[in-house]
Formats: structure tokens, C-alpha cells, sequence
């Protein structure tokens, strides 16, 4: 409240009298004191003394309410005992809702005064009121967008990408200047920072503490929590600090009573976030929490299943003198769920070779379980010696006596002899086979297909054909994730096959590369993609293929064989030394290296050509960088004497190149 | 008079049968007791397979000598294992005060290898013969004790 008075006795007086009742209290001394506390802030009730020197009661009466803002506050005249009831009147119309009289009485006084104060109160009360309705239709439209957090298509996202959405949203809906979120590590339960949105210097990785710091005591809250202003009691992450975050909104991520995370939004400002914010981040966290629940289930089983799909996949493809090998496989993108499709190469007696490749009808940890059988079964049938036609109608058998009608599988088979070119095919429901002739001419081998796995019951016989592979051609065997398009009919996609299959380059490597580049791309497939060549090539004695165990005896017999190769050719002693250090130096690095399960061989491939021997070895790791001071001396070593060295990182392991020109030597040794 | 003792150095880790039975390389032990330096000459190949016993026969050798000479001039192969090998006897001879000297033929593959990885210098002066080296080694300890 504001007295004005002149006298400053009655002012103090008057004061005492109304403290009381717990409101702060402002003097002034004149009109125009008054009307200048007036322009600064809001009163409930203004006593206002009638008879002052300068501008009179009246006259500060009469501004007062000429202004909009201070029309509506009370104002209580106080005068002396010889007013009367013109005097009164003129009061009144002035804007007074009262007088006291001078002297006047404590209790009275107090009584009318408290009136005008309650007043003010409840006025300011009505006008929270309407701002709340207000703002409760705001808030309306608001959980109308929080739906947009949660809503079908989020739920088909990858966990990355959903973070990002969901940030990105979330900071919309609350304008805020920055959003992260953390997520709570599967194996330690360690909240780990996922995602950010708006920040300049992300960290992944960076670690908080359930229960310290800011973000680690949200996580163990049941709601929102607004922190008005960012001080260092608060223990925030560096790097938010950094990024000039001076309020925060938090709240926990919590599904069922498993506590996900955090979720968080920064602003640049202080106070930005309401207690209505927080009530809606609680609300928008719920949802986002079985958002993310989702997603991250999602990437565990997929991710299980690929896993469990790619042990399935061979480690190495055989290395045959007569014969070349190499396969693609790409697990579908898009589908959370990984589809049942393998390949495999069974080295058979007498230098034969089975070659596979099938599409189990599902997908998921069921596909893959039944892709396993139908694998191993095949091999066991294969390997015992049967045909091509004669293993699959027994692995039909076996299937429909494990699945009946329960699992359904497209199976192509070819055994196949390097050295003579016979081939026998067997198929059962899957798409054909490619020939691809050395000139390049392609033709898909048409011919009796019989029944799918799985269906139509077991058969007594299974349709094989008989085939030459010519030598320098190549067959190849894919499954339908290679062919099929949307919108695409399949023969479409079989002449786009032919076609890149004609038109690629002559290596077998490259070849599989260039068919994966022109049929796939980077168009995330619906399914997976398998793709298997292999090609017939004639005895070169220019060649050395080895599988050597991952032994430091293995280190003298790849030398020995990569000298002989090269006393052959008629190459000089330099030139036999500087590939005796190169194989020697690549082969002791694989050895060394030979840390898992599957390390136990490694590979030599050495290879004379017109200008120069290709020499590639490779081991199942990958490759490690030299470690200590002594390590790094082979690399140097080898690159000192060839012309050139690559490490080539390939699925299955790492491959050290080389390559040094020869001068074409006087063929020594047996004859060609 | 010298004393003289062979061994061979078969690949290490190979298993029975495997071709890496086969001797790689041979090594001669000499000590010459008025000279006081020890001299290991190896002949044949020396690879991570065999370099292990290499090394065990050398820190085999009782250790009062003055030096060791390590005669590689009829060495036809050596690699990163045996520079690694060299590297330990320069520092472990040089911890007791001793001098390591190599010997290798001019123009060798086996002295282009020593060269790149550091172990010896382009222009380090090379002595000619064991009798050389051992002569150099009495030569460089007398003047390290002079000093």
C-alpha cells in the first residue's frame, strides 16, 4: 500500500498502525512522489492525505486515474474533521471509495483498509484464474503434439533415429536451446549420453552417475525436475557448461519400474522452464521411455539373430588350386528382423567342391534356427558322398520330419569338380542359377526345379541336372533379395543381374562388388542379400594357395613354397629374398594375431603374373597396429623391398597385398 | 686354440612331419680364449620359427668375455625376429659392459636388412673378418677404459 502525507509524523503513524496486517508498506511525501512510485509498481490500496502543499489530494486523486493502469486501485482520502458532505462528494467523485478522518481511529482505520487489500487479492486471483484457463488450452494443444512423440511411425525406427526425432521434438515443443538424453548401459546400468540435439561438442559415451550430479539425481526421481538456474552446486556435465545452459528440465525414463534413462532440455536462459513445463516433460518422458524400450529390444534381438546368422555363414571359402571363390552378404537394412538366407562351400573328396545357398521362408531367431539344420544336415549328406539331387531329397526328408509343415526353404545345390568342369545342380524352389561364360556371355540355367523344402511332403526322388563349367566361366547363386524390387517384377531384376553380370570386371572379387553396387546400391533392402560365385580356372603352376595353421612352423614352409614358385619363374635372388621377407613378415603377423576362436589358419595366395608376383595372406583378425618398437619394423622391412603393400579389411579378416615387379625370368624346373 | 661347438636350429613349434623339420640354420660357437671375445657364426636362415633358440644359445654362453661377434656373412635370410634379437643383445651387452659387434658380407641382402631397420650404420665401419671384430672390440673397450 501506498500512504501519501506530507506530514511525515502522520505518515509513521499511520504506518505503525497498519503493519499489522503484513503488506508492504511505501511513503511519499507529495502528489508527485506518489505518482512517480505509482509509474513503478502495482498497489492495493493508495491513502491519500487531501490537504498537501503542492499538488493537492484531488489533483494526485485525479491522475491517478486518468492512467489505465492505476484507474482500478482504491484510494482512501484522508482529511481532517471539517470535511463536509459537499467535501465528501467532491472526494468521491475524485475516485475516492473512502475517507478517514483525521485523527482517526487504529481500528477503523485498519478495518477499511484490510477490505481494500483483500480485494486486491482476490482480483489478482481472478486474473490467475483466466491466465491458468488459458494456459490450460495451451497445454491441450500441447499434449496434442506430445502424441507426435510416441506415435506409429516412431515405432518402426532404429534407436538412433529415434533419439534424434524425439530431441529434436521435444526441444520444439518447449523451445528449448538444447535436448540429450541418456540411456542407462544394458551390461553395467551406467547412464551413458546417447544423443544430443543442439549441441556443438557432442561426446558419445560420456558417463554420468545415477544419484550425483544433476542428471544423476533425475534418474532416480519419479517426475520432472526444473532447475531454474544452472549454478556449480549443480554438477552438471562439462559439456552442457560449455554449450552456456543456464536452466534445465529433466525428467527420468522409467517403463514398468525399469529406470531407461534420462531426458533433458537446456536453455540458454535462466528460469525458462515453468512448473507446467515439467508437469508435460513427465508426461512427454513416458511416453518417449516406451519408445526407446521398444527400439532398443528391437536392436538387441536383431542384433542376436545376426550374430547367430553369421555364425552360420562359413569363416573361410576353400581355397582350391583349380577353382576361385567369393560371396556377398548383406543382412536386410530396413526390417528390424534379420531373414533366414546362407550360403556355404563344403570341400568334398578327390578336390570336389558343393557350393549352397538357400532362403529359409521367415525371419528372426526361428529362420535362423532352421537355416542351422537344414545347413549342417545338408553337409552331412554332401560329405557322405551323395549327389546333388539325392542330399536334397533326403534333406527334405529330414526337414519335413523335424518341421512337417511348419517351415518352408528354397535350396539350390551344385557339386562340381575343377578339374574335369562336371557339374550336378539340384534345386528346389529357388531362383536359377547364372552362367557367365569367360567372354562374358551370361544365360540363367533353366531346368526342372523341384519342390520348395517343406512343401508338398517328402519326395522320393529330387530333379538334378548335369552341367559343364567350362574353364575361365563362372556360376553364380543369390537369393531373391538380390532380384526383387518394389514395384519391379522379377524378371526385371533376373536381366539386371544378367546384364551387370556380363558387363563387370574380369576378377572374381570385383565382379561380386560391381553386382552388388548396380543391383543393390544403397537402397536399404527389405531382405536379405546373398550372392555366391564361383569360377573354374584353369592349373596355373604359376600359383600358390595355402592353408597353413597359425603356427610359428607355418612361418619356414610359406617361405619355401614362395621360393620355389619363384626359382620356377627363373627369378633372381633379390627379387627371392625381398618375397621370402614379405611372406615371412605378413605370415608371423597373422600368427601373432591369432587370438580367437577362429584364428587357428591362415591363408597364402601367391600368384605370378606378366609383371610381377601378387602375394596376399590373410588372417581371420584384423589387423592390429604394430605394437612396441619392435613390431613395426616388419611392415617397414616389406615395404622396403616390394613395390607394393596394402591392408585390405575384409569381413571375414585382414589381408596384407603385395606386390612386386619381376623381370621375366628363364623358366627353370619342370617342364610347362 | 679356439674351442668350437655346432648346433643346429630347427624351426621352432612345427609339428612331426611338418616340412618345417627341416634345419634351417646352423650355428658355430668359438671362443677364443687369448682374444677373450666370443664368436656365434650362423649359417642358413634365421626366422621367428628358430630365432628363439638362437637367442637361448647365445645367453647360454657364459658371460666373462670381453664382447661377442655375431658372423652373419653366411646368413641367407634374416627378419624382423633376428633384428629384434639384436637390438636385446646390444642392450643387455652393453648393461655389463660389453661390446656386441656383427659381421655381414658387403652388398648382402642380409646387410640391406640391418641397414634399414637402424641396427647398423650406411658408413659404420665394418670389420672384415671375426679376427677383425674381435680386434675392433678390444680396440673400442681399451679406449672406452682410456677415457
Amino acid at each position: 500500500m501506498l500512504l501519501v502525507d506530507d506530514d511525515e509524523d502522520s505518515l509513521f503513524a499511520i504506518e505503525q498502525v497498519l503493519a499489522p496486517l503484513g503488506q508492504r508498506i511505501v511513503k511519499a511525501v507529495s502528489g508527485e512522489e506518489a505518482l512517480r512510485r505509482l509509474l513503478k509498481e502495482e498497489f492495493a490500496v493508495i491513502l491519500l492525505d487531501v490537504r498537501m502543499p503542492g499538488m493537492s489530494g484531488f489533483e494526485t486523486a485525479h491522475y491517478i486515474n486518468s492512467r489505465e493502469r492505476t484507474r482500478s486501485t482504491p484510494i482512501i482520502f484522508l482529511t481532517g474533521q471539517d470535511a463536509d458532505t459537499e467535501f465528501v462528494f467532491r472526494g468521491y467523485q475524485a475516485g475516492a471509495v473512502d475517507y478517514v478522518l483525521k485523527p482517526f481511529e487504529p481500528e477503523v482505520m485498519r478495518s477499511k483498509v484490510s477490505v481494500f487489500v483483500n480485494l486486491h487479492h482476490e482480483r489478482q486471483l481472478r486474473i490467475r484464474e483466466a491466465g491458468a484457463r488459458a494456459r490450460a488450452e495451451a497445454v491441450t494443444a500441447t499434449v496434442r503434439k506430445l502424441q507426435s512423440l510416441s506415435d506409429a511411425a516412431l515405432a518402426h525406427l532404429q534407436l538412433d533415429e529415434l533419439l534424434a526425432q524425439l530431441l529434436a521434438r521435444t526441444a520444439a515443443l518447449f523451445d528449448a536451446d538444447t535436448a540429450g538424453v541418456l540411456l542407462c548401459d544394458q551390461d553395467t546400468s551406467r547412464p551413458v549420453l546417447r544423443a544430443t540435439y543442439g549441441l556443438e561438442r557432442f561426446e558419445p559415451g560420456a558417463v554420468a552417475r545415477a544419484g550425483e550430479g544433476f542428471l544423476g539425481r533425475v534418474l532416480e526421481c519419479s517426475e520432472a525436475v526444473v532447475l531454474d538456474e544452472v549454478d556449480e552446486g549443480a554438477a552438471l556435465h562439462p559439456s552442457l557448461t560449455a554449450a552456456g545452459v543456464r536452466s534445465l528440465l529433466a525428467a527420468p525414463l522409467i517403463v514398468a519400474d525399469r529406470r531407461l534413462g534420462v531426458l533433458y532440455l537446456g536453455a540458454a536462459e535462466r528460469q525458462h522452464f515453468s512448473s507446467a513445463d515439467a508437469t508435460l516433460m513427465s508426461l512427454g518422458a513416458e511416453r518417449a521411455a516406451i519408445a526407446i524400450d521398444h527400439a532398443r529390444s528391437y536392436e538387441h534381438e536383431r542384433q542376436l539373430v545376426e550374430l547367430l546368422q553369421r555364425s552360420l555363414l562359413p569363416e573361410h571359402l576353400p581355397a582350391l588350386d583349380q577353382l576361385e571363390l567369393a560371396a556377398r552378404y548383406e543382412p536386410s537394412g530396413a526390417a528390424p528382423m534379420v531373414g533366414g538366407d546362407w550360403y556355404d562351400a563344403i570341400e568334398l573328396e578327390q578336390g570336389s567342391i558343393a557350393v549352397v545357398i538357400g532362403d529359409v521362408v521367415g525371419h528372426g531367431v526361428r529362420a535362423a534356427t532352421v537355416m542351422g539344420e537344414l545347413r549342417n544336415g545338408l553337409r552331412a549328406y554332401l560329405v557322405e558322398g551323395h549327389r546333388a539331387g539325392t542330399a536334397m531329397m533326403r534333406l527334405n526328408q529330414l526337414a519335413c520330419s523335424m518341421h512337417g509343415e511348419r517351415m518352408a526353404a528354397t535350396l539350390a545345390v551344385v557339386t562340381l569338380d575343377p578339374s574335369t568342369g562336371t557339374a550336378c545342380l539340384a534345386n528346389a524352389g529357388h531362383l536359377p542359377a547364372l552362367l557367365v561364360a569367360a567372354d562374358g556371355a551370361a544365360r540363367f540355367i533353366e531346368h526342372d526345379v523341384g519342390m520348395p523344402l517343406g512343401v508338398g511332403g517328402a519326395t522320393r526322388e529330387h530333379p538334378e541336372l548335369e552341367l559343364k563349367v567350362p574353364l575361365g566361366s563362372t556360376l553364380l547363386l543369390f537369393t531373391d533379395g538380390l532380384v526383387e524390387r518394389r514395384g519391379d517384377s522379377i524378371d526385371d531384376g533376373l536381366e539386371r543381374l544378367r546384364h551387370a553380370a556380363s558387363e563387370g570386371p574380369s576378377d572374381l572379387e570385383g565382379l561380386c562388388s560391381h553386382i552388388l553396387a548396380e543391383l543393390v546400391g544403397d537402397a536399404p533392402t527389405g531382405d536379405d542379400v546373398a550372392l555366391l560365385a564361383i569360377r573354374r580356372r584353369p592349373p596355373t603352376q604359376g600359383r600358390i594357395a595355402l592353408r597353413l595353421p597359425a603356427e610359428v612352423g607355418s612361418v619356414p614352409a610359406a617361405r619355401h613354397a614362395v621360393t620355389a614358385l619363384l626359382k620356377q619363374h627363373g627369378a633372381d635372388e633379390d627379387a627371392i629374398f625381398a618375397l621370402k621377407l614379405a611372406v615371412s613378415e605378413a605370415a608371423a603377423n597373422a600368427i601373432e594375431h591369432a587370438y580367437g576362436p577362429g584364428d587357428h589358419e591362415f591363408e597364402i595366395l601367391a600368384e605370378l603374373r606378366d609383371d610381377g608376383i601378387d602375394l596376399r595372406v590373410t588372417d581371420s583378425g584384423s589387423w592390429r597396429e604394430p605394437r612396441g618398437r619392435g613390431r613395426g619394423r616388419g611392415l617397414v622391412l616389406i615395404e622396403e623391398f616390394v613395390d607394393e603393400v596394402e591392408v585390405v579389411r575384409g569381413d571375414r579378416g585382414t589381408t596384407l597385398r603385395i606386390f612386386k615387379r619381376l623381370d621375366s625370368g628363364q623358366p627353370t624346373g619342370t617342364g610347362s | 686354440m679356439a674351442e668350437r661347438a655346432s648346433t643346429p636350429l630347427t624351426a621352432g613349434g612345427a609339428s612331426a612331419g611338418s616340412p618345417g623339420d627341416a634345419e634351417l640354420a646352423r650355428i658355430t660357437l668359438e671362443c677364443d680364449p687369448e682374444a677373450d671375445v666370443r664368436v656365434v657364426a650362423v649359417e642358413g636362415e634365421i626366422d621367428i620359427s628358430n630365432v628363439v633358440r638362437l637367442r637361448d644359445a647365445i645367453l647360454a654362453l657364459p658371460n666373462a668375455a670381453l664382447g661377442l661377434v655375431l658372423d652373419l656373412q653366411a646368413t641367407a635370410y634374416i627378419d624382423s625376429s633376428a633384428i629384434r634379437l639384436l637390438y636385446e643383445l646390444r642392450d643387455r651387452l652393453s648393461r655389463r659392459g660389453q661390446v656386441l659387434c656383427v659381421l655381414d658380407r658387403e652388398g648382402s641382402n642380409v646387410r640391406r636388412v640391418l641397414e634399414l631397420t637402424g641396427f647398423c650404420g650406411r658408413d659404420e665401419e665394418r670389420p672384415g673378418s671375426a679376427q677383425d671384430a674381435a680386434a675392433t672390440i678390444r680396440r673400442r673397450l681399451r679406449h672406452d677404459v682410456e677415457l
